[in-house]
């Protein structure tokens, strides 16, 4: 077996991942079509940092997490975890996954009612060690320990727990093969303000401890703001621009970054910025606009966004894929 | 104006824990009111208990639970889903588990629209794709022969609406209708319901842990702890002058309200449960405003001004009334 070396190489290397999907049509005849739901992703994400990703739904966030923790794999491109390939590695399959856990967004259905939490946080153990009982049983106790769970706890059942408590056993089971990375999809959103912030803690504190990654998918731009150290945003499988938090809050140049800042909901109403409005229909994944696949509700497009699609290059000191990113400096939006 | 919802003191209790406790809560034709509270606080079960949805072994007991002139404690299951289901429609907070596995999005939504509307098969179909478009799911043509599993988290989101929407209802009650979407599709759904809500003179119950929709869509806010209304407030009020203890430590916690710190607030101890309800006031082991009063007396829940709240000692401008 290769040893994973996670301190001389970023613990995720992703070059140009894509995943396609067949989607049957109606009417017989009619040949399957390829959906594009992650059409070409790269970053690389170092040990003790955060990537949050964001997006408009149905842009391939939860797709990327699926190629990540390598539920599915890829249609094309690289992914390196720990400066191991990941993909059609059989031979490292293995050791590659123990590295990668996942912390869902559902806090009531992604634990099983019938099984003592114990026996859920014990249950990687027994797939992938070769630990015996009482091990495995300290060890549970040490991870309730970290996350803030007592020994008691340990004999009952989910539903006596609230659902700040059941992403704590969620965080709790992910951290159970001391992995590198944590991918978690959109873990806080079902949690209500105080339990969200419960949680958020836990997870700032658990990496500070233990060095973790998180690559964290979130639709709440305040949440992102405070827990990120590097944002990508996404548009439709790809993403428009992605880098440093403090750059991109600062000063989005993407218009659809600036559009989803924009149309943040604020408590406060000094927050509050005026709302652009993105018009035109959404395009499908189905069928990409050609060209920039923003360009029909850009408010910024020109002739060269219709049918030349553009590249992620730096500007500004960021990544970003739009034709008008040097002219977007100087507005004042 | 005319009420059309009336709920006064509603219980429903599951093996003798109390998951509602008291609950009052009005609605007038036209209102927009919003629902927060800690996960667990009982928001979608007085919601379930209003739509005849509670299971077994759940038990409802309440004083008065009226919709538009109908009694409904005085219906029988059936006749009170008549009108439920007529008037009344429900966003449920999660659709993965509302919409069936089994069948496509065009046969649900069309269902739904064969009940209430009826129509030819070619018209409904018309109907379905229109609604998919208003919901914001492009080419929605092309998503007729979907299945559930095959839609994203939001998209699921949005096939629920548009099935909630799809007859007019005259109170639409939407729990967490748009937590799994981004924020320019949750500004567009919420604009879409609160569209329908003033052409049509619809009434919205809005239940969220999302303050910042709370305070940019509705105009008053009911405030959930522990089965039981703490606070009712105008939204303009309750963000900046909350009166209950529970509602300054919920809005404390807001990562909006926390940009440059480290760690976020947080309120310490945890809800009570079926064997650990004190005495007095439910929040007073965890409330820091607690006196040695609020250990022994359980406070009422009183009305002045339009405010509501259940506190022996209501904040104003942030301090305790202790006199
Ligand atoms: N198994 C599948 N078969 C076909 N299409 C799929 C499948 N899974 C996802 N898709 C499609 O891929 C696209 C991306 O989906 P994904 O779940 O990654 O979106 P997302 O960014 O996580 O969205 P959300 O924020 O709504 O959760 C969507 O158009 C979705 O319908
Ligand atoms: N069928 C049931 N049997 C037993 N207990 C139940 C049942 N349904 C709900 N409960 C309990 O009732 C309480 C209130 O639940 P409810 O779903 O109304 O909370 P909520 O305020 O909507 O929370 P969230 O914000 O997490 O959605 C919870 O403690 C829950 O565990
Ligand atoms: S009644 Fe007392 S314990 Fe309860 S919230 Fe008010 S001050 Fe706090
Ligand atoms: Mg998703
Ligand atoms: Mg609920």
């Amino acid at each position: 077996m290769t040893d994973v070396d996670t301190t001389q190489y970023p613990v995720i290397k992703a070059e140009n991942l894509k995943k396609y999907y067949p989607v049957s049509q109606e009417g017989f005849l009619k040949k399957p079509l390829s959906l594009k739901a992650l059409d070409g992703a790269s970053f690389t994400l170092n040990k003790g940092k955060t990537l949050a990703v964001v997006g408009e739904s149905g842009c391939g966030k939860s797709t990327l997490a699926r190629l990540i923790t390598m539920i599915e794999s890829p249609t094309e491109g690289n992914l390196h975890i720990g400066g191991i390939n990941a993909v059609g590695n059989k031979k490292d399959k293995k050791i590659l996954r123990r590295k990668v856990q996942i912390v869902f967004q559902d806090p009531y259905g992604s634990l099983n009612p019938r099984k003592k939490v114990g026996t859920i946080l014990e249950e990687p153990l027994k797939i992938n060690t070769d630990l015996n009982a009482s091990q495995m049983r300290e060890k549970a106790l040490h991870i309730m320990d970290k996350v803030g769970l007592s020994k008691e706890q340990y004999n009952r059942y989910p539903h006596m727990f609230s659902g700040g408590q059941r992403q704590r056993i969620a965080v709790a089971r992910a951290l159970m093969l001391n992995p590198d990375i944590v991918v978690a999809d959109e873990p806080v959103s079902a949690l209500d303000v105080s339990v969200q912030a419960q949680t958020l803690n836990l997870l700032m504190d658990l990496q500070d401890e233990m060095n973790l990654a998180y690559l964290f998918i979130s639709h709440d731009l305040s949440v992102v703001r405070l827990i990120s150290d590097d944002i990508m945003v996404m548009y439709l499988g790809r993403p428009v621009e992605q880098g440093d938090k403090n750059v991109i809050f600062e000063k989005p140049l993407h218009p659809y970054t600036m559009a989803l800042l924009a149309a943040t909901p604020h408590v406060d109403v000094k927050s509050r910025q005026k709302r652009i409005r993105l018009s035109g229909e959404l395009p499908s994944p189905l069928n990409p606009p050609p060209g920039c696949t923003f360009h029909r509700r850009c408010a910024y497009m020109t002739d060269i966004c219709k049918h030349k699609p553009p590249h992620l290059r730096e500007v500004a000191n960021r990544m970003i894929s739009c034709h008008n990113a040097e002219k977007l400096i100087n507005n004042s939006h | 104006m005319t009420k059309l919802l009336e709920i006064e003191n509603l219980s429903v209790e599951f093996d003798g824990f109390k998951a509602v406790d008291g609950v009052n809560l009005s609605v007038d034709e036209g209102k927009v009111v919003g629902i927060v509270g800690e996960s667990g606080s009982g928001k979608s079960v007085t919601q379930l208990a209003l739509m005849g949805l509670i299971p077994y072994p759940g038990i409802i007991k309440a004083d008065r639970l009226m919709f538009h002139n109908s009694d409904l404690m005085a219906l029988s299951a059936k006749k009170r889903r008549s009108i439920t289901g007529k008037d009344v429609s429900m966003i449920f907070q999660e659709p993965m588990t509302s919409l069936n596995p089994c069948f496509t999005v065009e046969y649900q939504i069309s269902e739904a629209l064969k009940i209430h509307e009826g129509g030819t098969r070619q018209e409904r179909r018309k109907r379905v794709i229109e609604l998919l478009s208003q919901v914001g799911i492009p080419a929605p043509e092309d998503r007729l022969g979907t299945f559930p599993h095959q839609l994203s988290g939001g998209m699921s989101q949005r096939v629920m609406i548009a099935m909630a929407i799809a007859c007019s209802p005259r109170l639409l009650i939407a729990d967490e209708p748009t937590t799994a979407l981004d924020v320019t599709i949750q500004a567009q759904i919420l604009e879409l319901i609160m569209d329908l809500q003033q052409k049509k003179n619809m009434a919205l119950v809005l239940i969220t842990h999302d303050m910042a929709v709370i305070a940019e869509t509705v105009e008053d806010v009911v405030v959930m702890y522990a089965g039981q209304v703490v606070e009712k407030n105008s939204s303009d009020r309750i963000f900046t002058n909350p009166c209950h203890p529970y509602t300054e430590a919920l809005l404390n916690a807001l990562p909006e309200r926390n940009i440059n710190s480290k760690r976020l607030p947080t309120i310490p101890g945890l809800v009570p449960g079926k064997f650990d309800r004190p005495d007095g006031c439910l929040f007073h082991p965890r409330c820091k405003h607690a006196k040695k009063m609020c250990k022994e007396v359980v406070p009422k829940y009183s009305e002045k001004n339009s405010i509501g709240v259940r506190c022996h000692f209501p904040l104003i401008n942030g301090v305790p009334q202790y006199d």
